[in-house]
């Protein structure tokens, strides 16, 4: 009886070693038959299942959920879209992996630590690819042999994905936010202040004179749209800075360094990355550009004429939880397109905007954002070709449903096409739902496409999510705390982002 | 020293082993086999990752680009990027981001004299003799400590709301101006003190070691302290407060380990961001997130050795300074 409880219990420890120690279930099942239904198991996935009827194709996988894509009313438009393609020819049999967001980046990275990554992924943005870094296929050779035709995109766009030599061109624009100035024509109208000027390269009216649209002019219009319990503006010496209603100017949700920096100057010097570096050897750097943007944005919420609303001011209930520029109380705001999702409040309350070009930097050129998702083909994909048909599919003709959408049937993902002559629909729908917004309005948004920030304000740093993070939790700093020595602070910054490059 | 030799004597020499007889042998080999999942637990999920994660601190093994490489000598590269790592000591002043370690020490200069003298105070409460209703209130303090703590956390949260928590809402109808409410959580002037009252939710169980502890002071102490004229302070500072030394220490041990492992709080409440300005990034946070969120595993496994560098000296300096005032009634017979 012993010699069986002995022999029992060695039985039981080893085999929860093996268990412990033993390769993981096989996540992926594809079954390719006549009539088939192709499944595939991935770890935290929403299951998807799409009929086909061919066979002998190469498979072809398509992650979605790192970027946007995961919400339960995008997954059918999708699961459509794959359909269709897989409907379109008969070489390729793709398939679709939704992970929910929160748990895509391990997901990916298990899977391409283990040889295992899926051929294509997206839609993903910039700090989402940039944690792959190194990853993603350069499909420069496979556009040049299939002479795809790029012209149907803005230059500034398709140039914005080749702005890093070392990684070629790594992605085609697809879903895109432009960038513009957001402004309350009620409190232009209230504080007898003209508009902002309605075009690039135009003019601003300040009190009769001319001058160009440059920070300097939003400071001063932000000040003068800057309003106090009694009254008063900022720019008036009774303005009570402790007892503001009404600020001038917000970037709002672009609550990023980067992004402020980028706002007022983006080009090849203008990164954290100083070009070059090699592991153990990285150099970081703050651009001036970038520290001059700070000091603005920082004076505006904390010097004695603040003009821009503090984080904590923002964040309260007065300023709409921090969807300011919804609450009617604030002049202008620099957000990309996206935000037309959330500008309703400001509606709802009969409030009006308009939108207005990206102020011209220190360099004399205005400079904006643009916010961007497309797809990246994973460099290890053993199938690359195919990958980037599906790719091309996806930004030719998924576009469509995914991105232009139709009557009653709204696209999955509400950006701006990146194909211009796909934006009819989407401006229709635009204009139906926001009428306050001119013709001029919604050209000098669409016009913002042709300023992005290139290379992005999100672009590549060396261990990017901790990189990244340092530079969040600074800008929160400057939000938060109106002690910054910020001369003392951005070294601090650059030193402890050199010590992250190199970790 | 001599407690090592007296353990070394129960343990089972080879010829010892030898010379059992059949049925000792058996009960031997039997006990071996039953507490084998246990040393093997032991040494899968604790003795094996300690070694794993000290020799990790002399390699560069990272998986967070997906690119999982061998992970490579680097010898004491890990160690020096930690000497200059400002995210671990930075020095704290007005306006800027403090290092994690700062910030860990800088929490507990509030956070530990309140979880000790707080339960002390409320304890030396419990055991006056004009309490009525002590049962009660005993249960009462001790009842939070049951509630599972992240619960408690979240509820804290929903309470220290600066927009719509009750705590606000109560100082807004008590006549404080809204302009000059706390911002709590998100305000980096207050997010220690909303820390540190989340904190006093947990001291249940802290009062009730105390609690006992004064309870089990001899009474003819106290008797004879009055016979000698001693004021109540008097006796709380030279009966009350030797007597319970020891329960003190213990406290005080318990509440510095878990000062550097302060972990959970600021990852529920503040998302693990270290905002407000980096001034909730606290050690540990900064430890899992280099390990968990960065999966950077050799320089958080360096991370992780100098935590354990840190209260291990911090630990031996307690129990040195315990020879001056922790008084054991055993060893002064």
């Amino acid at each position: 009886m012993k010699k069986i409880l002995y022999v029992m219990s060695l039985l039981i420890v080893a085999s929860m070693v093996l268990a412990a120690c033993g390769p993981a279930a096989t996540p992926q099942t594809i079954t390719v038959t006549k009539e088939v239904v192709v499944t595939k198991e991935v770890p935290g996935a929403v299951q998807t299942a799409a009929p086909v009827d061919m066979t002998n194709r190469v498979v072809v996988r398509w992650s979605v959920g790192a970027g946007t894509g995961a919400d339960p009313a995008q997954i059918p438009i999708e699961n459509q879209v794959v359909s269709d393609f897989n409907q379109s020819q008969d070489k390729i049999l793709l398939t679709i992996e939704i992970i929910p967001n929160a748990s895509a980046q391990d997901t990916l990275a298990t899977q391409f630590a283990a040889d295992n990554g899926p051929d294509i992924v997206g839609p993903i943005g910039w700090v989402g690819s940039n944690t792959f870094y190194g990853q993603w296929l350069d499909i420069g050779p496979y556009l040049q042999s299939s002479n795809y035709d790029t012209s149907k995109f803005e230059p500034a766009l398709v140039k914005m994905y080749q702005t890093d030599p070392t990684q070629g061109t790594s992605g085609l624009p697809f879903a895109v936010y432009p960038s513009a100035l957001w402004y309350n024509t009620a409190l232009f109208d209230a504080a007898g202040l003209k508009y902002p000027p309605a075009k690039y390269g135009d003019k601003y009216d300040k009190e009769g004179t001319m001058v160009d649209w440059n920070w300097d002019t939003v400071k001063w219009v932000a000040q003068k749209l800057t309003i106090d319990a009694n009254g008063k503006d900022a720019l008036d010496p009774a303005f009570d800075g402790t007892k503001v209603v009404q600020y001038g100017f917000t970037f709002q949700w672009e609550d990023k360094p980067s992004y402020w920096g980028s706002f007022m100057k983006s080009g090849p010097d203008e990164t954290f990355l100083v070009p070059g570096g090699a592991k153990g050897s990285y150099k970081a750097r703050i651009p001036d550009a970038w520290k001059a943007a700070w000091q603005w944005y920082y004076d505006g919420m904390w010097g004695k004429q603040p003009y821009v609303p503090n984080g904590a001011i923002e964040g309260s209930a007065d300023f709409n939880s921090g969807n300011s520029f919804a609450s009617g109380k604030i002049a202008i705001a620099d957000l990309p397109s996206w935000y037309l999702c959330c500008v309703g409040d400001l509606e709802k309350a009969g409030g009006k905007f308009n939108f207005a070009p990206s102020p011209i930097g220190p360099d004399g050129n205005p400079h904006g954002r643009v916010d961007a998702d497309t797809f990246r083909i994973w460099k290890g994909s053993k199938h690359p070709a195919e990958a980037f048909e599906v790719l091309k599919y996806l930004v030719d003709v998924g576009i469509n449903k995914l991105v232009v959408g139709s009557e009653g049937h709204p696209p999955a993902y509400g950006a701006v096409p990146s194909d211009s002559s796909l934006r009819g629909p989407w401006l229709d729908a635009a204009k139906k739902n926001h009428p306050s917004v001119t013709d001029d309005g919604w050209n000098t948004l669409l016009q913002g496409l042709n300023y992005p920030d290139a290379p992005s304000a999100e672009s590549y740093m060396p261990n990017m999510n901790e990189s990244w993070a340092r530079t969040v939790t600074f800008g929160n700093l400057l939000k938060t705390s109106g002690k910054v020595d910020l001369a003392k602070e951005s070294d601090t910054l650059q030193k402890d982002l050199e010590v992250i490059f190199n970790k | 020293m001599e407690q090592l030799t007296q353990l070394n004597k129960l343990l089972p020499t080879a010829e010892s082993l030898r010379n059992l007889r059949p049925l000792a042998k058996r009960e031997f080999r039997n006990g071996i086999t039953f507490i084998a999942p246990w040393i093997f637990g032991f040494l899968a999920f604790t003795l094996i990752p300690i070694v794993a994660t000290f020799v990790m601190t002399f390699t560069d093994w990272k998986i967070s680009t997906g690119v999982v490489e061998p992970p490579s000598f680097v010898g004491l590269k890990n160690y020096a990027t930690l000497l200059k790592d400002g995210q671990v000591w930075s020095f704290p002043s007005a306006g800027s981001t403090p290092g994690s370690l700062w910030i860990t020490l800088r929490f507990g200069l509030i956070a530990l004299p309140v979880g000790i003298l707080l339960p002390l105070g409320i304890a030396l409460l419990m055991n006056n003799k004009h309490l009525i209703g002590k049962n009660f209130f005993r249960s009462l303090f001790y009842m939070p400590f049951i509630v599972p703590f992240v619960a408690s956390v979240f509820l804290w949260g929903g309470l220290l709301n600066s927009e719509n928590g009750w705590i606000n809402l109560t100082l807004l109808h008590l006549g404080v101006p809204k302009a000059s409410l706390p911002g709590w959580v998100n305000d980096i002037n207050w997010v220690y003190p909303a820390y540190v009252i989340m904190g006093i939710w947990g001291i249940g169980n802290a009062m009730l070691t105390m609690l006992a502890g004064i309870q089990g002071v001899p009474t003819d102490l106290f008797d004879a302290a009055k016979v000698d004229g001693a004021t109540s302070f008097q006796t709380f500072l030279n009966v009350t407060f030797p007597m319970i030394s020891p329960v003190i220490f213990y406290n005080l041990v318990l509440n510095i380990v878990g000062l550097f492992q302060y972990f959970l709080v600021p990852l529920v409440i503040n998302a693990g961001t270290g905002n407000p300005g980096g001034a909730t990034m606290f050690y540990n946070l900064y430890l899992y997130k280099t390990f968990f969120g960065n999966q950077n595993m050799s320089y958080g496994s360096t991370l992780a050795w100098l935590l354990f560098m840190v209260i291990l000296v911090v630990t031996i300096l307690i129990f040195w300074s315990a020879r001056f005032w922790v008084y054991y009634a055993s060893e002064n017979p």
